[in-house]
């Protein structure tokens, strides 16, 4: 039986003490002392004593042991990581003109892309800032024969407070109606967007008040004292943050309203309404016909959409059932309230259009960041040869590949952010009057990551996949290969792609843009419209509620203020007009139909001139829209006589399809307001005037006089908006002048604008504009891309055909010879891009021709705009490579070698 | 050169081989250690101790050839270096004064 402790044990000790120093001798003395004790105490005890011994030596040996290699592996790893960072550093500089290159391509690539896509998102996409917002819902009534031709009409008070009531679909629903109203401020009445909104609004909102309360549901209650709510906007602009607001009595068209409260500067409106007053609707308005309301409602928890849009439907038709007083087929329907207000925001071809075009910037700059990694790459391949002979570890080799992607992709990364938010700050100030209060622009996290994963995934997959191409070679044969300056078919192929993709993108890209900036150019031409627009000033007015309501006080009023503005020295004359809105806007409860003398039906919604006007004397003249048969109106069509009117030559067709201009003078048309009607004579035939917003739609119009024409006929304005045109020579008079004209005739009475009617007309076509800025905006950003990737393609081409171009210019190569040979490739790929290009923008240009907005593909001559732009492109790039070609000494390029 | 420095225990296992001049294995250099200190001593201790005054140079080995019953390991008997000896020395020079200084305390 062997006298010595377990093998196992011994082992186990063997290993853990270091080897060669005291080690060996410990074990030895371990030995001698365990023979001994068992010699002395037994096998057992001496075990017990040897496995102890073991335990307490082996263990700290082992703790220290793995200490001192943990301490070792991280100063190795950090030497390693300082070492790799100082060749990412040295790699950067050695090509600085590819950095620079990539850097400016990258952060212009990520800059725009995020702030544009930040700008799409915020219009269409991003969550509204409201409490469980993915719940709420926009609630209106519909009608299956689509009266207003798909447009919403609104809800009426009674179907909003039978939902509150009766349905269990919703936890929150909430009404709110906004349009301009006069508000005294001191003594001066400004003109200011107003919502009435029931009480359920600020709960279901989540509304959050700076100073008092918001509106509550006792202020809807009859007999309830008129209160106000002021957003934080009009607070600071027109209170200078007074906290002392609270409690101050202010009229709302002149109906005097306690200010109770001040919105939060976080709450963000539904709509544009900088201030609040409760929903107290007059007796009238209670009836199922006066639909003017916008409701929202809260999904309860665990409902969706149709089992909402079901309890609606079952609800509205049991209502219409049980009271046969009601016009039938009405309904009602929820949709998400994220996808009304984002179709509301701008036809869902805008957004497509913006999106792809920013996708295809963001494209190019990954391509041309692509393309200048791979040249980079490729110029290497004879120092990766070297430094892989000398003994550097391929893992070495593709840790600083990776980290100078990475480093590149950071730099622009970085510089990109800056760009966005300068960006997205200059719009969004100018966007901040106009756009809706739900709209909000922050730089969300998931546009910021999807664009720097694109762009990181591109950085690492160009700058590392080449180099682990290149590996494949021996060192030695890297050396050789790049030393004969030469590079690989396959890779020559590769960077081909890469620059023919950013060509055809470019030139998609640019066929939009050329197209939307030519549509823009077209809106903007006004000599189209069909009237004059130069050196007028148009004024609207808003008067108090009810005051002008007869015939006799409104003429008095307009006859008053045309002296006045007359008598201005700037204003040689001046002309009055209001709004006369035929049809039955989607209300078929209150329409104002046309009737024809002697049809059996009234003229049909979709056809009656809908847009019609009343105007005063003189209107015909200043605008210079011509008269093709009879007269204008003028002072003979006096109160009391004969209503007469105008017709445009569209409207004459629509009423009286059959006849042709001569022979509608003389007919006779009936207006029906529900509580009263008109009937009035055709004096005239005017020519056409377009609508402003497209290149030649008309708009068939009806001109009746003003004298004549009842202010209450269409019932629809509660307060009565003027309009004034004036012909202005000289300077613009400061509109605080036309504020004093006005109070010396009614200091009730609000202008709600004063601009002029070039200016207006500009308003129009704000979203042509828009649209046009933006893709200016991305396609120069793509050209400048394309300028950079085609500058630097060449570049690496020449760079890498110096030896051989060398070789021709000692042949005696002459300077043409040596360009074709230089970029003879390259033009090529470029003429085959470009009519992929050109082919692929035919069909992307007919999808956008079917959309509401012609945004592009705008045929031949913006393509063929584009495809010139891009060459002009491609030449500009191709100059400074070829004078470098051209400079090249035989001598020096074949002894460099 | 500037001289090393040594822990208690270190300069107790020097001033220990230095008493047991007849031959100082780590077997005898533990039992006079934990008899004179009144200390309990773990092996594993000692043993790293000896590593690393060696790695100092402060101490210095003879070896005796492997015996079959030390499972055929070679025995160290300790020696204390020159470098040791001053080391040694230096400390004791330290205690005495600071012993001299602290006497009118300590008394003795």
């Amino acid at each position: 039986m062997s006298k010595r402790p377990s093998r196992f044990l011994q082992a186990l000790l063997a290993r853990a003490v270091p080897n060669g120093a005291s080690g060996l001798s410990l074990l030895g003395d371990l030995l001698e002392e365990y023979t001994s004790l068992r010699g002395r105490s037994g096998r057992l005890v001496a075990d017990a004593w040897y496995t102890y011994q073991v335990l307490s030596i082996a263990v700290p040996y082992a703790l220290g042991a793995f200490r001192r290699r943990s301490t070792d592996l991280v100063a190795k790893s950090v030497r390693g990581v300082g070492l790799d960072l100082r060749y990412t550093y040295r790699g950067l500089r050695a090509s600085l003109g590819v950095t620079f290159l990539a850097v400016v391509s990258l952060s212009l690539g990520i800059g725009f892309t995020t702030a544009v896509s930040t700008l799409i998102n915020g219009i269409w996409f991003a969550p509204l800032p409201y409490p469980n917002a993915e719940r709420m819902v926009d609630i209106e009534d519909t009608h299956a024969t689509e009266v207003c031709n798909a447009c919403s009409p609104g809800t009426s008070y009674a179907s909003f407070l039978d939902w509150q009531r009766d349905l269990s679909v919703f936890d929150g629903i909430a009404a709110t109606s906004g349009r301009m109203r006069i508000l005294m401020i001191g003594d001066r009445p400004r003109e200011v967007r107003i919502a009435a909104v029931s009480g359920s609004l600020a709960g279901l909102m989540g509304v959050k008040t700076r100073l008092g309360r918001a509106i509550l549901s006792e202020d809807e209650l009859p007999g309830a004292e008129p209160v106000l709510v002021l957003g934080h906007g009009l607070w600071v602009s027109a209170f200078a943050r007074d906290l002392g607001v609270i409690g101050q009595v202010l009229r709302v068209d002149s109906v005097p309203h306690t200010v109770v409260g001040v919105l939060d500067e976080e709450t963000s409106t539904l709509d544009r309404a900088r201030a609040w007053v409760a929903l107290a609707p007059n007796a009238g308005e209670h009836s199922y016909g006066a639909r003017a309301l916008w409701v929202v409602g809260r999904l309860a928890e665990g409902t969706d959409v149709e089992t909402a849009n079901e309890q609606l439907g079952t609800y509205a038709a049991a209502r219409y059932e049980a009271d046969p007083s009601l016009i039938p087929g009405w309904s009602a329907r929820a949709r998400p309230l994220r996808g009304v207000l984002a179709e509301a925001a701008g036809p869902p071809i805008v957004a497509a259009t913006l999106f792809a075009a920013t996708l295809m910037v963001l494209l190019i700059a990954c391509t041309n960041l692509a393309a200048l990694l791979l040249a980079r790459v490729t110029e290497r391949e004879r120092e990766l040869g070297i430094r892989m002979a000398i003994g550097s570890s391929r893992g070495r080799l593709v840790r600083v590949a990776v980290l100078e992607s990475l480093a590149l992709a950071l730099a622009g990364g970085l510089v990109g952010m800056v760009v966005a938010s300068l960006s997205l700050g200059r719009v969004t100030t100018q966007l901040m009057s106009v756009v809706p209060g739900w709209m909000t622009f922050p730089i969300d996290a998931r546009v910021v990551g999807s664009v720097f994963a694109a762009v990181l995934i591109t950085a690492v997959m160009c700058g590392t996949l080449p180099m682990l191409r290149a590996f494949a070679i021996t060192p030695g044969q890297g050396m050789i290969g790049t030393i004969a300056g030469r590079t690989s078919p396959a890779r020559l192929r590769k960077h081909d792609w890469l620059l023919g993709a950013q060509i055809a993108l470019g030139v998609i890209l640019l066929a939009g843009s050329v197209a939307a900036v030519r549509t823009f150019l077209r809106v903007s031409d006004f000599d189209r419209l069909g009237h004059r627009y130069e050196d007028l000033i148009t004024i609207g007015l808003a008067t108090p509620e009810g005051r002008y309501s007869d015939a006799a006080s409104a003429q008095t009023l307009t006859d008053q203020l045309t002296r006045r503005f007359e008598a201005h020295p700037s204003v040689t004359a001046a002309i009055a007009s209001k709004g006369l809105f035929l049809g039955s806007w989607g209300s078929a409860d209150s329409p104002s139909p046309v009737w024809v003398a002697g049809a059996a039906e009234a003229v049909p919604d979709l056809v009656v001139p809908r847009h019609s006007m009343s105007v005063s004397t003189g209107y015909f003249d200043l605008l210079q829209i011509p008269i093709l048969a009879g007269r204008a109106i003028d002072a003979s069509d006096s109160p009391g006589g004969v209503a007469t009117a105008v017709a445009s030559e569209g409207a004459a067709r629509a009423l009286w399809p059959d006849a042709v201009a001569t022979e509608v003078l003389g007919r006779q048309f009936r207006v029906d307001g529900g509580s009263e009607e008109q009937w009035f004579t055709v004096v005239g035939v005017s020519a056409d005037v377009v609508y402003p917003r497209s290149a030649r739609m008309v708009l068939p119009k009806i001109y009746t006089s003003l004298a004549q024409t009842s202010p209450t006929l269409i019932g629809d304005s509660p307060s009565y908006l003027l309009t004034f045109q004036l012909d202005v020579r000289g300077p613009l008079p400061d509109p605080e002048n036309w504020q004093a004209l006005i109070a010396e005739v009614d200091p009730d009475i609000a202008i709600a604008w004063v601009t002029t009617v070039e200016e207006e007309l500009r308003q129009w076509i704000t979203t042509f504009t828009l649209n046009a800025g933006l893709m200016t905006l991305l396609s120069s950003l793509a050209l400048g891309l394309l300028l950079l990737g085609v500058y630097g393609t060449l570049s690496y081409r020449i760079a890498t055909m110096r030896h051989e171009i060398g070789i021709r210019v000692a042949l005696g190569a002459q300077p043409g010879a040596l360009v074709r040979a230089v970029t003879g490739r390259v033009a090529r790929v470029f003429a085959l891009a470009l009519m992929v290009g050109l082919l692929a923008s035919v069909p992307v240009g007919a999808a956008f021709r079917g959309g509401e907005l012609p945004l592009g593909g705008e045929g031949p001559v913006s393509l063929t705009l584009a495809a010139g732009l891009l060459l002009l492109i491609g030449v500009l790039a191709c100059l400074a490579p070829v004078r470098r070609a051209l400079a090249i000494d035989p001598i020096e390029s074949l002894k460099a070698d | 050169m500037a001289q090393e420095s040594i822990g208690e225990l270190e300069h107790l296992i020097l001033l220990t081989i230095l008493n047991l001049s007849d031959g100082a294995s780590a077997i005898r250099i533990r039992a006079v250690l934990e008899s004179e200190s009144e200390r309990r001593l773990t092996r594993g201790a000692l043993y790293r101790s000896l590593d690393r005054l060696g790695e100092k140079g402060l101490i210095d080995w003879n070896k005796v050839e492997p015996t079959e019953d030390r499972g055929g390991h070679a025995k160290r008997f300790y020696l204390v270096s020159a470098t040791g000896m001053e080391v040694v020395r230096s400390r004791r020079n330290t205690l005495e004064r600071l012993w001299a200084g602290a006497a009118g305390v300590l008394g003795g």
